[in-house]
């Protein structure tokens, strides 16, 4: 026992087996793909319905006699499957080769394949000239000179295409490959398609048995809606993935260049004060370079992929390659854990402190000692964008070196002389390490007489990097000897105690005298001179 | 070289001339062009004839009627055109300097 159908073909009424049914309803679909959507196709396809209706009545004497699958099957194969008559279509009016070329295979659409038949490499850049019908030659000059541009960039996007891009290797992907120019009726061709596509899969949805009751009219104008809306689809696509892929590419660029080259690209600085440029007084040499590594693979690898989704969805080519998605995200892992460990060692650089102090005795004969700051030398070559709590970076001579300001205390002396306590402190890996890089600061004050003058930063070593350095100095006035602060130490000097209770910057330009409970004001304003400089007679 | 592909190919080529013979004698039916068309073993699938005959027509080489069948539905009957017999007159001529050639070389 069978179901049938009633169907209308061409004005006349058959009955028809179920499966007879959707063989001739996929049948007549396949014919409506082929000739498309215009007004000439559906004449075809009318022509032929009445013709297929003619083949029933003939096969059909009675009209209660149902058709079965197997008149359907014959039917098919007296018309033809579309495939068989393209061939009639093809040369009508032919201008030259190229035309004849391009409408035999203007049924397909164009993919992107590597070409192996004319490969140097890996047939990226013949494949890319049949993609865009341009002579493999140019595609390769091209290529060659964007070199030039983009530098390792261009390797990098050969890579990539490389392994992204299937390799042509049916004779179907082959001319898939050379395809059709992209011209605006070829766009409209593809779209058309496209909805052919959507008309068939829903058209054979709509044979299925758990719908096939339903009424027929109502779904045409279903399914052109969902044509219209894959098409609009398919634009957004193709734009979306141009767009992926600047922003993946340009942002590549920018990151490799900011990293290695300069930290401005395209008037864009990814990092805020150019830190990325001072880094090696940060980091030390290995670490630094692991970092780097890490960085780039955590930031690039990710924008390597949305380059790559971009040219995929511009392409349309398809890569099922898993070892694309593996590798990517195993490098990525790998940047992360390199950031994590660069992270980890930077941290462990600061592990351990240790100070190394320097008593110095300073012989005067006057009981009044005269502080003053020294030329600044570093003023104009200061970076003014970087500030880390007194820390500074100074250029000189394409040198960077680190600077900070050390801290000047004033205490009251045990001894009868003036004394001063240089106490450097920084951290390092461990103790030892620690006590290197303290011993390694360089600070420097120079006396004359009762003149002391102070550098008014302590100075890194070259090569060495950061380790929380510091310089706290410490003047020892002897019980009831004067000292005056010149209005420049204001620079250093730090939280020194006094019996009024002023703040630092209330003490410069003011004598004080030690006592016993601590520095005093004074207005004394002692023999024999005022001046510092006087003091050189 | 295939052999039934070289044929199937010399008989694409000539196979409007022959739907342009065909209609010369008398205005037919597409069914009749077939059958004509199928004991001259000029085509394999039926299917083939329709986009010719609609290019034709579209390239103003025929024109169409609509007859009354006295079984089914009413049928299209296609004839040449004055510019389709000019076209059959060419093709004609065509086709004697192909098998003078064919001749020639024989």
């Amino acid at each position: 026992m069978k179901k049938t159908f009633t169907i209308n073909i061409s004005g006349t009424v058959f009955h028809i087996d179920d499966d007879a049914y959707e063989r001739l309803n996929n049948y007549i679909f396949q014919i409506n793909r082929h000739f498309g959507n215009d007004a000439d196709a559906k004449e075809i396809v009318q022509d032929i319905e009445s013709r297929i209706s003619e083949l029933f009545q003939e096969r059909i004497k009675d009209h209660s006699e149902v058709i079965t699958i197997e008149q359907v099957e014959d039917i098919v194969k007296i018309m033809g499957m579309p495939e068989a008559f393209e061939d009639s279509k093809d040369d009508e009016n032919i201008p030259n080769d190229e035309y004849a070329k391009s409408q035999t295979t203007r049924s397909r659409g164009r993919r992107l394949y590597r070409d192996g038949d004319n490969r140097v490499l890996g047939g990226v850049c013949s494949g890319l000239a049949a993609y865009f019908d341009i002579d493999m030659v140019i595609v390769r000059v091209i290529f060659f000179l964007l070199f030039f541009l983009i530098g390792p960039f261009n390797l990098m996007l050969y890579f990539i295409l490389w392994i992204g891009v299937p390799k042509a290797r049916t004779t179907a992907q082959r001319l898939e490959m050379k395809g059709k120019e992209a011209t605006v009726s070829n766009i409209e061709k593809t779209i058309k398609e496209e909805i052919q596509d959507v008309k068939e899969n829903y058209q054979n949805f709509r044979a299925n048995k758990s719908y096939i009751r339903s009424r027929e009219r109502l779904d045409d104008a279903g399914s052109v809606l969902i044509s219209v809306f894959r098409a609009i689809l398919k634009i957004i696509v193709v734009i979306f993935g141009i767009i992926l892929v600047s922003i993946g590419i340009i942002s590549i660029i920018g990151l490799f260049t900011s990293l290695f080259v300069s930290s401005e690209f395209l008037g864009i600085t990814p990092f805020n004060h150019g830190i990325p440029h001072y880094l090696d007084l940060f980091i030390s040499g290995a670490t630094l370079t692991w970092f780097w590594v890490g960085l780039g693979l955590t930031i690039g690898i990710p924008l390597i992929m949305l380059a790559y989704l971009g040219i995929k969805l511009i392409f349309r080519f398809k890569s099922n390659n898993p070892a694309i998605g593996v590798t990517s995200f195993g490098l990525w892992m790998i940047g992360v854990v390199l950031l994590i460990f660069t992270a980890v060692r930077g941290v462990s650089d600061f592990k351990s402190v240790s100070t190394s102090t320097k008593q110095e005795q300073l012989t005067t004969k006057s009981d009044t000692l005269y502080l003053k700051m020294g030329n600044d030398e570093f003023s104009d070559y200061l970076d003014s964008n970087i500030d880390i709590d007194g820390l500074r970076i100074a250029s000189v001579n394409g040198k960077q070196f680190l600077l900070n300001q050390p801290r000047l205390d004033i205490e009251r002396s045990e001894t009868n002389d003036f004394s001063i306590v240089i106490r450097s402190k920084a951290r390092g890996r461990d103790l030892d390490k620690a006590q290197n890089n303290a011993r390694d600061i360089n600070y420097k004050f120079t006396q004359k007489d009762s003149l002391i003058t102070f550098q008014p930063w302590f100075m890194l070593p070259d090569k060495s990097v950061w380790h929380k350095q510091e310089v706290d100095i410490t003047l020892k006035v002897p019980e009831n000897k004067t000292i005056f602060l010149n209005n420049e130490m204001v620079k250093i000097i730090h939280d020194i105690k006094n019996t009024s209770n002023m703040w630092d910057g209330d003490m410069i330009g003011k004598y004080w005298i030690m006592k016993p409970e601590g520095l005093e004001l004074t207005q004394r304003k002692p023999a024999p001179v005022e001046t510092p400089k006087k003091l050189k007679k | 070289m295939n052999l039934e592909n070289t044929k199937a190919q010399m008989r694409k080529g000539i196979l409007e001339y022959c739907i342009l013979l065909t209609l010369s004698r008398k205005a037919s039916y597409a069914s009749d062009i077939i059958a004509e068309m199928k004991t001259a073993q000029m085509i394999v699938v039926e299917g083939t004839l329709y986009p010719l005959l609609t290019r034709l027509k579209n390239d103003g080489y025929l024109s169409y009627r609509w007859e009354e069948s006295l079984q089914g539905p009413p049928r299209k009957y296609y004839e040449l055109t004055e510019d389709g017999k000019m076209f059959l007159n060419e093709l004609d001529m065509a086709w004697r300097d192909l098998v003078e050639a064919i001749n020639q070389l024989k």
